[in-house]
């Protein structure tokens, strides 16, 4: 079963590349390495979404995440340089923190690796892009309204909030 | 092909990093990546189930639409962050969230 393999494969190197980046943005110590490290991030859990059959999803998450997300990042970090303070991390909720993330860590891990899920053993379909369309333009037509207008507001108030005190 | 426990526990973990972001970072726009990063996590984890547990074509796609909503809300999300991130330091010259105390007692 060579597509099994390199299904594995593809998934173990890109679950490196998710969780390595994950870790590298957390522990950097300069803003724009942890820009960086948060793109190869989001870029490789694109390509866990490639790997689940969702090439709309995919691609929708470059252009939003790596696309959008991270140039207004970049801008943000681009007009609020200042002389970073010596020690990124709150020291006082530091351990507390890494005590928090770990325990939900393992909480969870445990319990989704002893749970049967009831999975259908057929590997599913690759999506169709025009079927997708289909359904959300037919059947999930309000959600997708109602989040154009939501983009809409945020739009407004975002642009009004940057621009309002330019008087 | 890969069982659904392995893209969980992937989910997880990046769900457990962006956590350990949000809570111990110091700078603004640090802790709101380490949000995207959760929604991140959440998406992988509303396509993986959707993708095992029902491979007949209308029905794996529900999750794929949830994650498209969930993209868009991040994004809106984003920006209206990025926009407080800028007003504020319009107003104090810094974005380390330990300076903004205002409220404390």
């Amino acid at each position: 079963m060579a597509e099994e393999a390199a299904n594995r494969v593809l998934f173990f190197i890109l679950s490196f590349l998710v969780l390595g980046g994950a870790l590298r943005f957390i522990f950097a110590k300069n803003i724009l390495h942890n820009v960086l490290y948060f793109f190869l991030s989001v870029l490789a859990v694109a390509g866990i979404f490639f790997l689940l059959r969702a090439p709309f999803v995919a691609a929708t998450q470059v252009l939003i995440y790596a696309g959008a997300i991270t140039v207004l990042i970049l801008f943000v970090v681009m007009l609020t340089i200042t002389r970073m303070p010596e020690v990124a991390v709150i020291e006082s909720t530091q351990a507390l923190a890494i005590a928090v993330a770990g325990i939900l860590l393992l909480v969870l891990g445990n319990f989704l690796a002893v749970s049967k899920w009831m999975t259908s053993g057929v590997p599913a379909q690759d999506t169709i892009t025009t079927e997708l369309a289909d359904v959300l333009f037919t059947k999930y037509l309000l959600p997708f309204e109602i989040a154009a207008v939501l983009l809409l507001v945020a739009l407004i108030a975002a642009v009004y909030m940057a621009l309002g005190t330019a008087e | 092909m890969v069982p659904l426990t392995y893209y969980l526990v992937l989910a997880a973990a990046l769900f457990s990093i962006g956590l350990l972001g949000a809570l111990s970072k110091k700078n603004a726009i640090l802790i709101l990546m380490s949000v995207e990063l959760m929604l991140g996590a959440a998406g992988i984890n509303l396509v993986a189930f959707s993708h095992f547990m029902s491979p007949e074509a209308p029905a794996f796609l529900r999750g794929q639409v949830f994650a498209l909503f969930v993209m868009v809300i991040a994004a809106a999300e984003a920006g209206l962050g990025l926009a407080i991130i800028l007003l504020l330091f319009r107003m104090k010259k810094t974005i380390a969230v330990d300076k903004f105390n205002l409220l404390k007692g």
